[in-house]
């Protein structure tokens, strides 16, 4: 399908529309925390670059959900499932790296093990993506091939260009979202051709590079050199910000809640490979130094997630450094895991 | 400063008087800084001082082996004191470098005050009781008051009182108590039901990372009460209930502890005004038990000392 276009003050009409037969959600500041809220009575959007705190995939991956509930009685033990309610969901402003994290861990939720919470949320949700217009300096998307203007896991992708939305339908859910909005016109092709100017002179002006030649070799090789980690690794205060708010990480805990009359349920719920107590419920945390769970987190990302589906966890929203109370910076330590000599 | 700041640590390295440096160095984002921790000269020599210094690197000295150099401010020196205090450090490893503090700027205020994102500001330039803000074409001056952390407007200790070398002379923050105490002031008026609403919502948004608990030097156990899980004190389940019970817990912890440097505060990524919570209780400390953290290294700690006239409502 042809792009189309709509003026930008006709946005939040159209998401008006929208909301009649979803929810839609849209970023929104709160005391200096964006996140996605439902729509109100109309749509604000927010100045110059601007993400979400915490990505986007915590509107699928939830910090905690209820996966069942259990009571024990006199009349015997009882179980009930409980499955997240199905709404059909818009959610509209999500930043290409942050769409792109999606991706990438679609392919573990549908794994071995279909998760039937995340993925019945990523079925019934339509993403409607918002290209960059600018970037800050933790941003470094450009190193991971994610384009700031458009991502292949967005249903439909806006972009601004003179005032004009250039709206590009990417599957069959976003020509089916397209369909049900009034007449909108096509876009030209000069506008297009603008779009193209954009992306190139966002993509040119981000500086933040991390370097990934022979990263697997690299990362292997450099995975007993403990004193590495430990150095880098010093700072680290080991707390969760930069796995709990990652759009990539997914780790979890589970965890029983029972109240004294016998009633409960089961959690699942965040957990990170950054804290001490992490796995050590079903056996013990293998890594019981800061540096070896700090090694892990790297690795998980750039080596392991790689070795078993083929692409590098990480997108480079730049979160991890932007939120780090110490500025720890993960594009400064794998850029110093050294290059391997070239025997492979 | 910065100068005089290099050669001593030189001299520390060369005299072979510690084999760790705690210092600051420029961060990897614009205007923030990045804690250093090395045993190397050269490494060292890229230290800094600015008013963007914010990390309180009391937070490091426990878990350093052999004897640490470690640049403080006045804020920070008063947890190096309290960790003395509470024997958790031990003075003859330490060498401690003392920066007299004329106050952080908060680059979140900077960036509301210019309206200019922070990676797009040029130059913060602190002048005496202003500071020039320059970005892009707009350049601005500032009221220092208006640009600093709340925490710094009633700072205690602006000069270091514990320390070896001293950098620099006497300095200190304006004093704006007003300003710093604006936000506990306001809920100090509200009901109790409504501030009951303002700290359920706020808790609401912890995602219980724990940085509020990491970066506090007076947050010292080696096992958090949150880690403890047979019994399970606190659910890891991160709802707003045992959010609260985790930094209401951890508020009565660091009581006669926390020296108010802010970091909680600024570390949290859901920007909960954590420091009203551990400022309120120092204050309560200080007039129940007129004991303020981290002042003196042969003062007994709080918890461990009983005076005649603390109070015993409790008992009777």
């Amino acid at each position: 399908m042809k792009e189309k276009k709509i003026s930008e003050d006709k946005l939040p009409e159209l998401l008006k529309t929208l909301k009649d037969k979803f929810l839609v959600l849209v970023p929104e500041e709160n005391d200096g925390v964006i996140e996605f809220k439902a729509l109100g009575d109309t749509y604000a959007p927010l100045p110059g670059f601007s993400n979400s705190t915490r990505p986007v995939r915590t509107l699928f991956h939830l910090t905690y959900e209820p996966m069942f509930q259990f009571a024990n009685s006199e009349e015997g033990f009882s179980l009930e499932e409980i499955q997240p309610e199905e709404v059909k969901r818009v959610i509209f402003g999500v930043r290409p790296c942050d769409a792109n994290a999606l991706g990438i861990i679609d392919n573990l939720f549908k794994d071995t093990y279909e998760d039937s919470y995340y993925l019945k949320r990523r079925e019934n949700t339509y993403i409607i993506g918002l290209g960059c217009d600018t970037h800050d300096d933790a941003c470094f998307c450009t190193s991971l091939d994610v384009s700031p203007v458009f991502s292949q896991n967005v249903d439909l992708m806006f972009n601004l260009i003179d005032g004009t939305f250039i709206i590009k339908s990417n599957t069959e859910k976003g020509e089916e979202l397209l369909l049900s909005l009034s007449d909108l016109a096509e876009a030209k092709d000069e506008e297009l051709q603008k779009l193209n100017e954009k992306e190139e002179k966002i993509k040119e002006s981000i500086s933040r590079n991390v370097n990934l030649e022979n990263i697997d070799s690299r990362m292997r090789a450099n995975f007993e050199n403990s004193s590495f980690w430990q150095k880098v690794s010093g700072k680290c205060i080991g707390c969760g910000i930069c796995t709990y708010n990652c759009p990539t990480c997914h780790c979890f805990d589970i965890i029983d809640e029972e109240s004294k009359e016998g009633k409960g349920a089961r959690f699942r719920c965040y957990d990170s490979c950054a804290f001490p107590l992490f796995t050590k419920m079903p056996m013990e945390n293998p890594r019981h130094y800061k540096w070896e769970r700090v090694r892990q987190k790297v690795h998980h990302k750039f080596e392991y997630f790689p070795l078993n589906f083929g692409v590098i966890a990480c997108v480079g929203c730049g979160r991890c450094i932007r939120q780090c109370p110490v500025n720890w910076d993960i594009t400064e330590v794998i850029n110093e895991i050294s290059k391997p000599d070239n025997k492979g | 400063m910065e100068e005089k700041l290099k050669k001593e640590v030189a001299a520390l390295f060369d005299e072979k008087k510690i084999d760790y440096f705690v210092g600051y160095a420029k961060g990897s984002l614009m205007h923030k800084t990045t804690p250093l921790i090395t045993k190397d000269k050269e490494e060292a020599l890229k230290t800094v001082i600015n008013p963007f210094i914010y990390n309180n690197l009391a937070c490091y000295l426990r878990e350093l082996p052999g004897r640490v150099g470690v640049v403080v401010k006045g804020c920070d020196s008063r947890s190096v004191v309290s960790l003395l205090q509470d024997n958790q450090i031990f003075r003859e490893n330490l060498t401690i470098i003392g920066i007299p503090c004329s106050g952080l700027i908060d680059l979140e205020k900077v960036v509301s005050g210019i309206q200019v994102e922070r990676h797009e500001i040029t130059s913060i330039e602190r002048q005496g009781d202003k500071v020039a803000v320059k970005a892009g074409g707009k350049e601005k001056t500032f009221e220092a008051e208006d640009l600093l952390f709340d925490k710094c407007l009633n700072c205690v200790l602006p000069v270091p009182k514990e320390a070896d070398i001293m950098i620099g002379d006497k300095d200190s923050p304006p004093v704006n108590k007003e300003k710093s105490y604006h936000i506990i002031k306001k809920l100090k008026e509200e009901e109790s039901a409504e501030r009951w609403n303002f700290w359920k919502d706020q808790f609401k948004k912890c995602i219980r990372c724990y940085a509020c608990r990491n970066v506090c030097p007076a947050c010292s156990c080696t096992r958090c009460f949150v880690e403890v899980n047979r019994p399970q004190w606190v659910s890891p389940v991160q709802k707003w209930q045992d959010n609260l019970v985790f930094q209401m817990i951890r508020t009565i912890h660091v009581a006669g502890r926390c020296v108010d440097c802010g970091e909680c505060e600024r570390a949290c990524p859901a920007s909960i005004p954590l420091r009203s919570l551990q400022r309120e209780m120092g204050d309560n400390v200080k007039e129940l038990f007129g004991f303020e953290s981290g002042m003196d290294k042969d003062e007994k700690p709080l918890i461990a000392s009983y005076k005649d006239t603390d109070p015993n409502e409790f008992m009777r």
